[in-house]
């Protein structure tokens, strides 16, 4: 390593180089003054002595630079001076340089955003020990407990508790497996102390096992966090560990709030801890705010404790895999595992079919380094996509600035033929032309850092379905090494052509050249002319495949989602949060919908589970006698919980039969309406009306009887398929319902506040979580298509912008090499659009070689995306066309102008400047 | 071996400028001029370094850090700048000493008559 100490000791110097110097001169100096003592000694006079000293010497100047060019570090020498002068020659034109600044600090800005969030999305870790270790137990995040993947096998996702705990005692791949609730559960401080009408915020509560934090490997900011001493006694352990922000928001970062008690969902917890900054949770995309031992479940959701009951399925299991362990070995291990366990609940009833079903399930394992994808998986494809169009921009800016370096470097011609003719070598050329590259790529790779930081927040909008999304944009490492990286390509990629060309120059008959040149090379291909040509072919790319997701988008708004949601409103309430007993729910039921009825405006209101698009499903599987299933999947179904008016509210046409009606209450026959999709699958073309069938978890009686048949409806995505639907009258299911509609006439979002009060009035026990308009709910799940087709307008114009200015550039540029020929046309004669249409033509004629790239280009990338377009093919002929035209005619605009100078040109001015 | 004084050549055999500076500094921390005296006077006035080579020459000696440099005062008690071997230094002496003789071994043998 000796090289590296003397590169250090030499890069050291730089700082001292004047330091050197004056040593160097005072110890020559000293020297000097001691030879001269010497002659004086040996008797010469004063004057002689120091002559003969200076004489014998030799050269103080040179051995001065000799010894200093001892300590020279010639590369960062070289760089030093080559910054040195490019700053100086930026400087000079700052036109020129700002123009290149803002085009690269847009393009390197735009990859910057986009890979801001892939890191944020994609690539970020857990912030916990060693997450590449993690790992969960199925990938699924729907709530059904199996799930088949695409090869058709089947995966379970979801646990019991007494599942997880012989999961945990039994396992050899694991170090530990630890579990969590699947989902977050509203905590609510006080509901009773509810202002009227006014809405109350929960905190999102997890339960979690006792070793949930030492798996991970979590420390604490203050006090503790939980272990497995917190987990023993179902109810016996009234604790709660904090997240950073919770503590933040909630007790104003009080490091005594550690040792209070908090009062959640009617239990007073002692906090024992606040977690981390930084932890919020293990899903990307949402927060959690406390977490509670899985021993306090009964007392958090206030209905009977789960934890010993082997049919109830709401666990996550997440696990440290042990180290000698391969990934397959792993996996292998616990689906035996799971496999042993499942045939020993099953004890001696094992039939052949269970014991088919039981082999047939596998525990897939995935990845847990970076928690739950839950954006993950709905935006990566987009986001890829985007990231592959801001790159495709960059290319097209690169290519203008790499124009523009050309033109300048034909007009720097004279500068560096001289360089030449004075002895500097090509290869130093070439590196200086570089550096000033370098030096216009890292100006704009500042800005675009700046720009980044500044589109952040708007970029979040982009893949969140709603503005409050809680994903922390950062400016890691990762990023700011993203961001030098595209500079470094981006310089290369701009200033290399130029450099080489400048370096290559010609320097004699350069410097003989004089003026602009009558020799303006014509009809031979330039790189300009190249560089003119792709930009057009990627801009057109861009322009297409924008067209494609704008119709897409369209065709999407245009799809018919079966019901009428205007004029309906939509109020989330959580009666279990607000502490209701079972036995008082249907009470409060009828008594809040005569309450809002009696409300004027109001048409008609109802409660349900869930509203068509609000992201939540209910999953069973259905039994009908006769039908023989092909596949579980074969009798899933969804279904609802709703009171009688439910359909007419919320504007689902009923097509055959009778709704729901009051009547249908506990003791009467079971009734339920299904969908046509439900009626079409299990009996055909059969009516369904007055026939029964049954589902999984009640008894197992196939009583139920079809009284209405419902028109099909989307109800999560307007590309979905017609799903398989049951409504069920609640007060034959009796369950806590989230949801109340309320259809008006008139404006939804305006009765917003009449119903709060309402609802509040009826009873302070029902916590009011927010409202918004069933057209705002349905419009937010094509919110994300919108904003990507948006984005992809906007950089594809961006692209057509910076194309237009490129070929604009070169005309212009060929205009004014040759004035002189032009001039001695339009003195000769020709006509103003002769010359018009001969400048034009060369524009033209790029712009059609361009199209004629593109066009192919863009069907090939087309093919990529066809997964996200909707009703349309990715060569739809249409959208190429558009496309192609609008390009043609900003081109031509574009091309027209310099065109037009040079038919204006005044013939005696133009050769009487040459 | 004859030194042309003043010429930026070294006419030394390649490397054995650096041995005999690196070697006067074993003597102890000395001065450029006290070095250049110091060879001449122990060559009999055969080995003049000219101080077009001598500065050179310490400041390489001092990038490759066999010496370091610090100020202090001469003898008549003016400031001077005092070159001293380093550890490393001592090491890389060791070795050229070891190459040089290896070198005029082989010299001898081809200039033995016979």
């Amino acid at each position: 390593m000796d090289w590296l100490a003397e590169s250090f000791r030499r890069i050291a110097a730089l700082w001292r180089r004047d330091r050197i110097s004056s040593d160097l001169e005072e110890e020559m100096q000293f020297h000097l003054e001691m030879k001269a003592q010497e002659n004086r000694a040996s008797g010469m006079s004063d004057e002689e002595a120091k002559r003969a000293a200076r004489l014998d010497f030799g050269n103080p100047t040179l051995a001065l630079e000799d010894s200093r060019a001892a300590w020279r570090f010639t590369l960062i020498d070289r760089v030093i001076q080559d910054t040195r002068y490019g700053v100086r020659t930026l400087a000079r034109s700052p036109v020129f340089t700002a123009a290149v600044v803002l085009t690269l600090a847009l393009g390197i800005g735009a990859n910057t955003t986009i890979f801001t969030l892939i890191d944020a999305v994609m690539l970020r870790s857990l912030p916990v020990k060693e997450p590449q270790d993690l790992y969960v137990f199925g990938a699924s995040l729907s709530s059904g407990t199996m799930y088949a993947d695409e090869y058709g096998e089947r995966h379970t996702s979801l646990y019991s508790y007494p599942l997880y705990r012989d999961l945990r005692d039994h396992t050899e791949a694991f170090s530990d497996l630890a579990a969590m609730s699947s989902y977050e559960i509203n905590a609510y401080e006080s509901p009773g102390d509810m202002a009227p009408g006014g809405s109350t915020s929960a905190a999102e509560a997890r339960l979690v096992t006792g070793n949930f934090f030492s798996l991970l490997g979590l420390g604490a900011a203050h006090g503790r966090l939980l272990n497995p001493r917190d987990d023993e006694t179902p109810g016996g352990h009234p604790v709660v560990v904090l997240s950073h922000g919770y503590w933040v928001r909630r007790f104003g970062e009080d490091p005594a709030a550690v040792g209070r008690t908090l009062r959640l969902n009617g239990t007073e917890y002692v906090i024992v801890g606040v977690a981390r900054a930084g932890f919020d949770g293990v899903t990307a995309g949402s927060v959690t705010d406390v977490w509670i031992p899985m021993a306090m479940q009964s007392q958090l959701i206030r209905e009977p404790s789960s934890l010993d009951d082997r049919g109830v399925m709401w666990l996550r299991t997440i696990g440290r895999v042990n180290a000698e362990m391969t990934l397959e070995q792993a996996q292998a291990r616990t689906t035996q595992l799971f496999h042993d366990l499942l045939f020993e609940e099953a004890g001696s009833e094992v039939t052949p079919e269970i014991e088919e079903n039981i082999l047939q399930t596998n525990v897939e394992l995935v990845s847990f380094a970076g928690g739950f994808g839950g954006l993950r998986q709905s935006s990566s494809s987009q986001l890829l996509l985007l990231m592959a169009v801001v790159g495709l921009v960059l290319l097209i800016a690169c290519a203008n600035v790499g124009n523009l370096l050309l033109a300048r470097a034909s007009a720097r011609q004279k500068e560096i033929s001289l360089r030449l003719a004075l002895g500097s070598g090509r290869a130093r050329l070439l590196q200086q032309m570089l550096t000033e590259s370098m030096l216009l790529a890292s100006l704009g790779g500042v800005v675009g850092l700046l720009i980044a930081r500044w589109s952040a927040d708007f970029s979040l909008m982009l893949i969140s379905s709603r503005p409050d999304i809680p994903l922390e944009l950062r400016f890691d490492a990762r990023v700011l090494g993203f961001t030098v990286l595209v500079t470094v390509v981006t310089a290369i990629a701009f200033g290399l052509a130029p450099a080489w060309r400048a370096a290559r120059v010609d320097f004699i008959s350069s410097l003989r050249e004089q003026g602009s040149g009558a020799s303006a090379r014509r009809g031979r291909w330039s790189l300009r002319e190249t560089l003119v040509v792709s930009q057009v072919a990627v801009s057109l790319l861009l322009l297409i495949g924008a067209g494609l997701f704008l119709r897409s988008v369209q065709n999407l708004r245009a799809e018919e989602i079966g019901f009428t949601p205007e004029g309906v409103l939509l109020v989330d309430v959580d009666p279990q949060g607000g502490g209701l007993a079972e036995e008082q729910l249907l009470g409060l039921y009828a008594e809040v919908l005569e309450r809002l009825e009696a409300i004027p405006e109001v048409k008609s209101a109802s409660f349900s589970y869930y509203t068509p698009f609000s992201g939540i499903g209910w999953r069973t599987g259905a039994s009908v006698d006769g039908h023989e299933p092909q596949s579980p999947d074969d009798l899933m179904i969804r279904m609802n919980a709703v009171t009688a008016d439910h359909l007419e509210t919320v504007g689902i046409p009923l097509l055959e039969g009778r709704p729901i009606r009051p009547e249908d209450i506990e003791g009467a026959p079971r009734v339920a309406v299904v969908n046509q999709a439900f009626a079409r699958h299990f009996f055909g073309s059969e009516s369904a009306i007055g026939k029964r069938f049954g589902i999984d978890g009640s008894d197992s009686a196939r009583d139920i009887l079809i009284v209405g048949v419902a028109a099909d409806i989307k109800y999560y995505d307007v590309r979905d398929e017609p799903l398989r639907f049951v409504y069920f009258p609640v007060a034959q299911l009796v369950d806590y319902l989230g949801s109340i509609e309320v259809r008006t006439d008139g404006d939804a979002a305006a009765l917003a506040p009449v119903v709060r009060a309402a609802i509040a009035d009826v009873s302070r026990q029902l916590p009011i979580l927010g409202t918004r308009t069933l057209t705002a709910q349905v419009e937010r799940t094509l919110h994300q298509d919108r904003l990507f087709s948006r984005l992809t307008s906007l950089l594809g114009m961006l692209a057509l912008l910076l194309a237009s200015i490129g070929l604009y550039g070169v005309l212009a540029y060929s205009v004014a090499r040759r004035t002189d020929e032009i001039g001695v046309r339009i003195a000769l004669g020709a006509g103003k659009r002769q010359v018009l249409w001969m400048i034009l033509k060369d524009g033209l004629r790029l712009v059609f070689l361009g199209v004629f790239f593109g066009i192919p280009a863009a069907i090939a990338a087309g093919q990529l995306t066809s997964s996200l377009l909707y009703g349309l093919e990715p060569t739809d002929p249409v959208t190429i066309l558009v496309a192609t035209l609008s390009l043609t005619a900003v081109a031509a605009f574009a091309g027209f102008l310099p065109a037009w100078r040079a038919a204006r040109l005044d013939p005696v001015v133009a050769l009487h400047r040459s | 071996m004859g030194v042309i004084r003043g010429s930026k050549q070294n006419e030394f055999l390649p490397g054995t400028l650096d041995m005999l500076l690196l070697r006067t500094l074993m003597r102890g921390p000395m001065h450029g001029y006290g070095i250049a005296q110091f060879i001449r006077q122990r060559s009999d006035d055969v080995l003049q370094i000219g101080e077009g080579s001598l500065y050179p020459a310490l400041q390489r000696l001092q990038v490759k850090g066999y010496i370091s440099a610090e100020w202090g005062l001469s003898e008549n008690k003016r400031r001077a700048r005092f070159y001293r071997l380093t550890r490393k230094g001592e090491k890389q002496l060791e070795l050229e000493v070891e190459s040089f003789d290896r070198v005029m071994e082989a010299i001898a043998h081809v200039m033995l008559p016979g």
